[in-house]
C-alpha cells in the first residue's frame, strides 16, 4: 500500500539510552559456542555495546524523562502537546495503556490523545503515517511518537540469535502539521509468517506458568524458555533480503523519486552483514546508509530508526539536500519505507537515562 | 577460475572451519547439522576474502550452501556475473 502525505515535519527527535553498558563479551560465557567463533561473528555482524535498562526501569520511565528534558530545555512546551502516540512491544502492563500512564506521569490535560501501537521494528513508520493520519484532522498541535522498548526483558540470555543484539531505549519525536514537500509512504504486512518473531507465552492464548519459564536448548545450542524471544533467524535474513530493495525500487518508481535524491537511507539495523548485504544489493554506499546503530546501542526495535538520525543525519543548508528515505522491517511481518524530508527537524540528540 | 579449484578452496576451508576431515564434496552440510545460519555467514565473509567476490544477499540461503558443490556453482556464477 503507497500513501502520500502533506505538510508533515518531524521537528524534533530526543532517544532515550538507559544507563547500563554492556558489551559482546560479557554474554559469550552463556553462549554454547566456541569463544573464536563467536569472535568471528562479532565482527561479521558488527556486534559491539548495547544499553540495558535495569530491572524496574520500564518504557513509561524512559519515555517520561526524554519528555520532561525537551520540556526542560524548552524544546517542547506543554500546552502544544496534543497526542501520544507510543510504540512498544514491551508495554508496562497489559492493561492500562503505557501512553496514559505517561500522560499521567506528566499532567497533561484529560483531551490529550493517547493511544499504544504493538509494533517493533517497523514501528517508526507505522508510528509516523498514524501520526500524520490524525495531524491531517488539524485539531491537534504537536503530537509525541515514542518508539520505545525494553525488549532485553523478554530475551534468554543463552540465546546467542537474540542475546548479542537486543538493546533498549525510547525515542521521542516531535511530529506537527508544517508547509513541507510531499512525505511518500509503503506499507505492507504479512501475518502468515508472524511466528518468525515471537514470544509464544506471556499473553492470553499461552499464560505464564512453570512450564512455560522452562529452559530448553534447541538444534542450534541456543537456551530459552516460551517466556523469551525466539528468532527464526535464517528464515528473517531471507525475508529482509528479498522484501527491502524492492520494496525500496517500487516506492521510489511510484512516486517518480530519483535515488540520486536521497542522501541518507536511515533503515533499521537488526546487524552490519544484513546492512552491508542491502547496500551491495542496492548499490547504495556504506556512506550514506549508516550501518553502526547495532554496534554503540543495540537493536532497540522501532526505537532503531530515530536512533539512527539523532547519531548520523548531518542538515544541510539546501533544502532537498535533506531528503531521506527510512525503512522498517520485522515483528508482524511488517516492512514498510518512506521518502521523507528532515530540513524542519531543529533538534535532535542522545541523551542517558538516569 | 577453474571449478575444480573453486571447489578445492571451499572444502579447504569447510574442514578447516568445522575441523571434520571427512568431509566431502556432496557431504549434506545442513542435514548433518555441520552449518547454521551463523555458520553460513562466516562462511560468507571467508568465501568473499578468499575469492575476493561479493555473493548476492539474496543468494545466501540454505538451498546454495547444502553441500560443496551447490557452493562452488555460487561461487562460479558470481566469476561469471
Amino acid at each position: 500500500m503507497f500513501i502520500t502525505f502533506k505538510n508533515k515535519s518531524i521537528s524534533a527527535i530526543l532517544s532515550v539510552i538507559p544507563n547500563n553498558k554492556v558489551t559482546y563479551e560479557e554474554g559469550l560465557k552463556n553462549y554454547n559456542f566456541s569463544r573464536s567463533k563467536s569472535m568471528k561473528l562479532k565482527k561479521i555482524m558488527g556486534f559491539n555495546t548495547r544499553y540495558i535498562a535495569n530491572k524496574t526501569t520500564t518504557v513509561s520511565d524512559l519515555s517520561v524523562y526524554g519528555i520532561e528534558y525537551l520540556l526542560k530545555n524548552k524544546i517542547l512546551n506543554k500546552k502544544d502537546i496534543s497526542g501520544i502516540i507510543l510504540v512498544t512491544q514491551t508495554p508496562d502492563y497489559i492493561i492500562p495503556p503505557t501512553s496514559n500512564i505517561i500522560q499521567s506521569r506528566l499532567n497533561l490535560p484529560d483531551d490529550t490523545l493517547c493511544l499504544d501501537i504493538n509494533q517493533g521494528c517497523a514501528g517508526y513508520l507505522i508510528g509516523l503515517m498514524i501520526c500524520f493520519n490524525i495531524l491531517d484532522t488539524k485539531k491537534f498541535k504537536k503530537i509525541l511518537l515514542i518508539n520505545g522498548d525494553v525488549l532485553s526483558k523478554k530475551v534468554s540470555k543463552f540465546d546467542r540469535n537474540t542475546h548479542p543484539l537486543i538493546g533498549d531505549g525510547a525515542a521521542i519525536s516531535v511530529i506537527e502539521n508544517k508547509k513541507n514537500s510531499n512525505f511518500f509512504f509503503s506499507v505492507n504486512m504479512d501475518g502468515k509468517n508472524a511466528d518468525f518473531l515471537k514470544i509464544q507465552a506471556g499473553g492470553i492464548k499461552t499464560p505464564s506458568s512453570k512450564l512455560t519459564a522452562k529452559l530448553k536448548k534447541d538444534l542450534h545450542g541456543n537456551t530459552r524458555s516460551l517466556e523469551n524471544l525466539s528468532m527464526k533467524g535464517d528464515e528473517v535474513y531471507l525475508f529482509i533480503m528479498s522484501i527491502v530493495p524492492s520494496m525500496i525500487s517500487k516506492l521510489l518508481k511510484k512516486n517518480r523519486v530519483d535515488i540520486k535524491r536521497i542522501k541518507y537511507f536511515f533503515f533499521h539495523q537488526p546487524n552490519q552483514f544484513i546492512l552491508k548485504k542491502l547496500s551491495e544489493k542496492m548499490n547504495i554506499s556504506e556512506k550514506i546508509m549508516p550501518n553502526n546503530i547495532v554496534g554503540l546501542f543495540g537493536n532497540s526495535s522501532g526505537a532503531t530508526i530515530p536512533i539512527n538520525i539523532c547519531n548520523n543525519f548531518v542538515k544541510k543548508k539546501n533544502f532537498n539536500d535533506n531528503t531521506v528515505c527510512l525503512a522498517g522491517f520485522g515483528v508482524g511481518l511488517t516492512w514498510a519505507s518512506a521518502i521523507i524530508n528532515l530540513s524542519s527537524l531543529k533538534y535532535k540528540k542522545i541523551i542517558k537515562y538516569s | 577460475m577453474k571449478s575444480d579449484l573453486i571447489k578445492k578452496n571451499i572444502l579447504k576451508i569447510i574442514k578447516k572451519m568445522k575441523h571434520d576431515d571427512k568431509i566431502n564434496l556432496e557431504t549434506n552440510l545442513i542435514s548433518r547439522g555441520l552449518l547454521d545460519s551463523f555458520d553460513i555467514i562466516i562462511l560468507v565473509s571467508q568465501i568473499e576474502k578468499k575469492f575476493k567476490i561479493k555473493i548476492s544477499g539474496d543468494k545466501i540461503n540454505l538451498k546454495n550452501f547444502l553441500n560443496i558443490n551447490k557452493i562452488s556453482k555460487l561461487v562460479k556464477n558470481v566469476y561469471h556475473f
